[in-house]
């Protein structure tokens, strides 16, 4: 049987990894262009003193993420760090608000409702708000990315 | 050797029409004499019509986003201000409606035409790959509209993108992925503005001219479903071979010029439709897209996504993914194999009763759940609707309204800052109100000026909080109720 590749087969086999070559090389760099960056939750930004965040009562605040403006929810413990929620509904995202009078946050979108620890307490949410990691130096609240 | 060519051997000789010079040119051979002539039924509707109007408002999109592009920035920083730009010179605003009316149109048709195609069964062998490029040609459609939708960036923009990308974060294992993927990042943003305009302005239109080319070419090759039922056995291959000695006389006109006229009538009719709505209901622009929602916008979903809006509501909890995912994705799956499902060879309505059956149930439940999504959607004028169904009905002085005023209003209205001459510490200080008289009217929330600080809708004084964010409707219906029920001191 002859076994040494006869041009033919070179011919093919050439083919075959020219163009794999070629699919490789557009699809590998469009996906490094295209993969969604790690979420930034290294990125930490002083959100101002302690004393600008009442203990129990959540306060609206803005938290920059890369160059993106987030709104955040800081909420002062008796003691350690802050909580702070992400202002984004757990269900599709919609923006919540935080009621005074009920005591709870609501989703206007579809009628979740949280307390002020986060847990779901109504509506479809499936899980309790995203916190972002948050710390106090030097009597100032600083907060990071998104930490569960 | 090359011979040399005398000018009038390029020019059209006599004895051939200016489409036999072009056939020849193409190597078209025959064809376009099948095409052009080939004989159509005289009695035809206006739902024969669906497919090229779809076409059509397509061509309407390709003219006014062409237009709209060159005066467009796909940027945060300049999108919102180059649509107020253009909405600013009426004939760039013009075009700017007929483009929104398009889009609205060519969901309006494409869904009329499969639901045509669906009725008289003209998916079925051998038209199976005319049915799946159409259905996938109604997944580009929506796929243009709700990338289009957050290009103008506008609140309802910025808002009804979140939702439906995060949507995709349901998807099973790949979910955070697929949300990244859409948004470029964690949120929407500029990277989200940048990869939505480029897949709507150029991977969507070659998708779309791609799978268009072989629907029509397979109208080409197969022929229209009631065509060729209605031509006598065993016409169409001799025709296709060129000889037309018998074309049939009668009920059959040839399809150019008489159908062709029909089509350019139906054109113009699309097209003054689109005009007539452009001219008297202009496309919308809300506020620019904020982020952090300081005005308190609640989006609402566009006309064709309030039926799976209000399917949402059905599955409560974890069974979300359910409604998110799997019922869009089994939907989708069913409609595009549906010719590989339905085997029933029959394409006469008494003999598929089964199929038609299952098509009006899923119309009925589409058209249902449609109309009770409408009706229950947050908007500007519902959004009371569900401010209320979230406020307390029944609320107390002491603990509910003495804690939204202590929260949000007494930085600027208290004993030691009674801005405006009004305190609102104790309920007797509330009930006397400030330099412009009471601000509670008991039991008329309406003629109450808090009420109408807080809209911003009193002509005496400013929106409150000043400065601040908008209260959450549920806290205004909240105080709403408390002094509809006369204010009491509970």
């Amino acid at each position: 049987m002859e076994s040494r590749p006869t041009r033919r087969r070179f011919m093919e086999w050439f083919l075959g990894l020219g163009t794999g070559l070629l699919a490789v090389f557009y699809g590998g760099a469009s996906a490094l262009a295209l993969w969604p960056p790690a979420p930034t939750s290294a990125k930490l930004q002083d959100m101002g003193p302690v004393s600008a965040f009442p203990t129990g009562k959540p306060t609206f605040a803005v938290y920059t993420a890369g160059g993106a403006q987030d709104g955040v929810f800081v909420v002062s413990q008796t003691s350690g760090p802050p909580t702070v929620f992400d202002f984004h509904c757990t269900h599709l995202q919609c923006a919540i608000q935080w009621s005074s009078g009920a005591s709870e946050f609501f989703c206007p979108c579809h009628g979740s409702t949280f307390n002020i620890d986060g847990a779901v307490t109504g509506g479809p949410a499936p899980r309790p708000l995203h916190r972002h990691f948050a710390e106090v130096r030097n009597g100032h609240v600083w907060v990071g990315g998104l930490s569960s | 050797m090359s011979r040399q060519q005398g000018p009038d051997e390029s020019r059209r000789p006599s004895h051939l029409s200016w489409p036999e010079w072009w056939a020849e040119r193409l190597g078209l051979g025959a064809s376009w004499r099948e095409a052009l002539y080939h004989p159509v039924p005289r009695r035809s509707s206006v739902f024969d019509l669906l497919g090229f109007m779809t076409a059509l408002a397509f061509l309407n999109q390709v003219v006014t986003g062409i237009i709209l592009m060159t005066f467009y920035s796909p940027s945060v920083a300049g999108a919102y201000q180059s649509i107020l730009a253009i909405d600013a010179v009426p004939a760039e605003h013009f075009v700017r409606d007929l483009h929104y009316w398009g889009a609205n149109a060519m969901v309006v048709l494409v869904g009329l035409h499969l639901l045509r195609v669906f009725y008289v069964g003209a998916y079925k062998r051998p038209r199976e790959f005319q049915w799946v490029s159409g259905a996938l040609l109604l997944a580009v459609t929506i796929g243009f509209a709700f990338t289009g939708y957050l290009l103008p960036w506008d609140q309802q923009a910025y808002w009804a993108t979140t939702v439906g990308t995060a949507m995709a974060s349901y998807f099973p294992g790949i979910g955070s992925f697929l949300q990244g993927l859409a948004r470029g990042g964690d949120t929407v943003s500029g990277a989200t503005l940048g990869r939505f305009f480029t897949v709507h302005v150029l991977v969507l239109p070659l998708l779309l001219l791609a799978l268009l080319g072989l629907h029509l070419l397979l109208v080409f090759v197969h022929g229209q479903s009631k065509v060729e039922e209605a031509l006598p056995e065993g016409y169409r291959a001799k025709h296709r071979t060129g000889d037309h000695s018998d074309f049939p006389a009668g009920d059959f006109q040839p399809f150019w010029p008489n159908t062709v006229a029909t089509m350019l009538g139906s054109a113009l009719v699309l097209v003054a439709v689109l005009v007539a709505l452009a001219a008297t209901h202009p496309a919308p622009l809300l506020q620019q897209a904020d982020p952090l929602n300081r005005a308190n916008y609640q989006p609402t979903p566009a006309w064709y996504f309030l039926w799976i809006y209000q399917l949402l509501k059905l599955f409560p909890g974890r069974l979300d993914i359910l409604g998110i995912v799997g019922l869009p994705l089994l939907s989708g799956f069913f409609l595009i194999a549906l010719p590989f499902i339905d085997r029933n060879p029959s394409t006469q309505r008494r003999k598929r009763p089964f199929a038609l059956a299952a098509g009006a149930a899923a119309m009925v439940f589409v058209l249902g759940f449609s109309y009770v999504g409408s009706s229950s959607a947050v908007g500007p004028t519902a959004a009371a609707t569900t401010a209320s169904s979230q406020a307390i009905a029944h609320p107390s002085f002491a603990h509910n309204v003495e804690p939204l005023l202590t929260a949000s209003c007494q930085q600027c209205h208290s004993a030691s800052s009674h801005s405006g001459g009004l305190v609102v510490v104790s309920y007797a200080d509330l009930m006397k109100g400030g330099g412009l008289g009471p601000v509670i009217r008991a039991g008329d929330p309406a003629d109450s000026l808090i009420i109408q600080a807080l809209n911003g809708t009193s002509q005496q004084v400013t929106q409150m909080p000043l400065g601040g964010q908008q209260l959450p409707q549920s806290d205004i219906q909240l105080l709403s109720n408390w002094i509809a029920e006369g204010a009491p001191d509970n």
